[in-house]
């Protein structure tokens, strides 16, 4: 069996693994069935590649074992690709869902406190990626196309949407804090202005 | 039923659209199976609220 093909389907497998339970516990809590149905059709072009080595039948096309090992492990990968899409479409959508609700509550100089790189750096790769994730959805059904390189970079912007959602979620106390200071701060203004305005009032009286 | 080793090549029928008949009817299954909690709770996207999340999800426009 080709050991690299079969690295490499492990290796997206479980990062695949990763992204639907990172996503399951986002949102509703619900799960999405499209990425079970292509993890089973990823093991069923595994079971065939077994079924051939084993001698419980024999490769189809008068292809030798090791040529139909490669292009069963070639579609596994493609299903599998197919799951990493599902999962990662879902756990995008769930993740700019969590970032709105934990960022909308908050002004603005309130974030730029917390994340300073929020406005300048993070939120336009947050939309970058999402645009990314869309192309990823478009490529989807010509998936066999798809290199090696292009599955390393997709994973790349999974883990960049990840560390982003992380840094928003860690400067989440910041931003209490903060908020609690603008509160205060507003407080503090409005008690000043009515005392000065007690004051005027005061001394328009002993004027006139 | 065909044979166990004549169905190694033959793909699995297809799932077709996810509903909420779809959810019922694994939900009412769970007492005779034994698999994914979360499935057999129902917690599994219907396509109509998959494309509903997806919708709500691009309407978000972040701060």
């Amino acid at each position: 069996m080709n050991n690299i093909l079969l690295r490499r389907l492990v290796v997206l497998h479980n990062k695949t693994k990763s992204i639907s339970i990172a996503a399951e516990e986002l949102g509703d809590q619900s799960t999405d069935f499209q990425t079970v149905k292509e993890h089973r059709d990823a093991y069923e072009h595994i079971m065939r590649i077994y079924a051939a080595e084993l001698d419980i039948v024999q490769p189809p096309d008068g292809l030798t074992k090791d040529q139909y090992s490669d292009k069963s492990l070639d579609k596994a990968l493609g299903h599998e690709f197919r799951a990493f899409y599902d999962a990662s479409d879902l756990y995008s959508i769930r993740v700019k869902a969590e970032i709105y609700n934990i960022l909308n509550p908050f002004t603005v100089d309130c974030i730029r406190t917390a994340i300073p790189n929020y406005f300048s750096e993070i939120k336009p790769k947050f939309y970058e990626i999402i645009k990314l994730i869309g192309k990823m959805r478009e490529n989807k059904d010509i998936i066999n196309d798809i290199t090696s390189t292009e599955i390393d970079k997709y994973i790349g912007f999974i883990e960049e949407l990840e560390n982003i959602f992380q840094t928003i979620k860690r400067a989440l106390p910041s931003m209490k804090e903060f908020r609690g200071k603008e509160i205060w701060d507003k407080v503090i203004w409005v008690i000043a202005g009515g005392v000065l305005i007690g004051l005027i009032i005061l001394l328009i009286e002993k004027l006139t | 039923m065909k044979k166990w080793n004549e169905v190694v090549f033959a793909d699995f029928p297809s799932i077709g659209k996810i509903t909420q008949k779809t959810i019922d009817a694994i939900k009412g299954s769970r007492l005779r199976f034994r698999g994914s909690v979360r499935m057999y709770q129902g917690m599994i996207l219907t396509d109509k609220a998959y494309a509903k999340e997806h919708r709500n999800a691009e309407k978000l426009i972040l701060p």
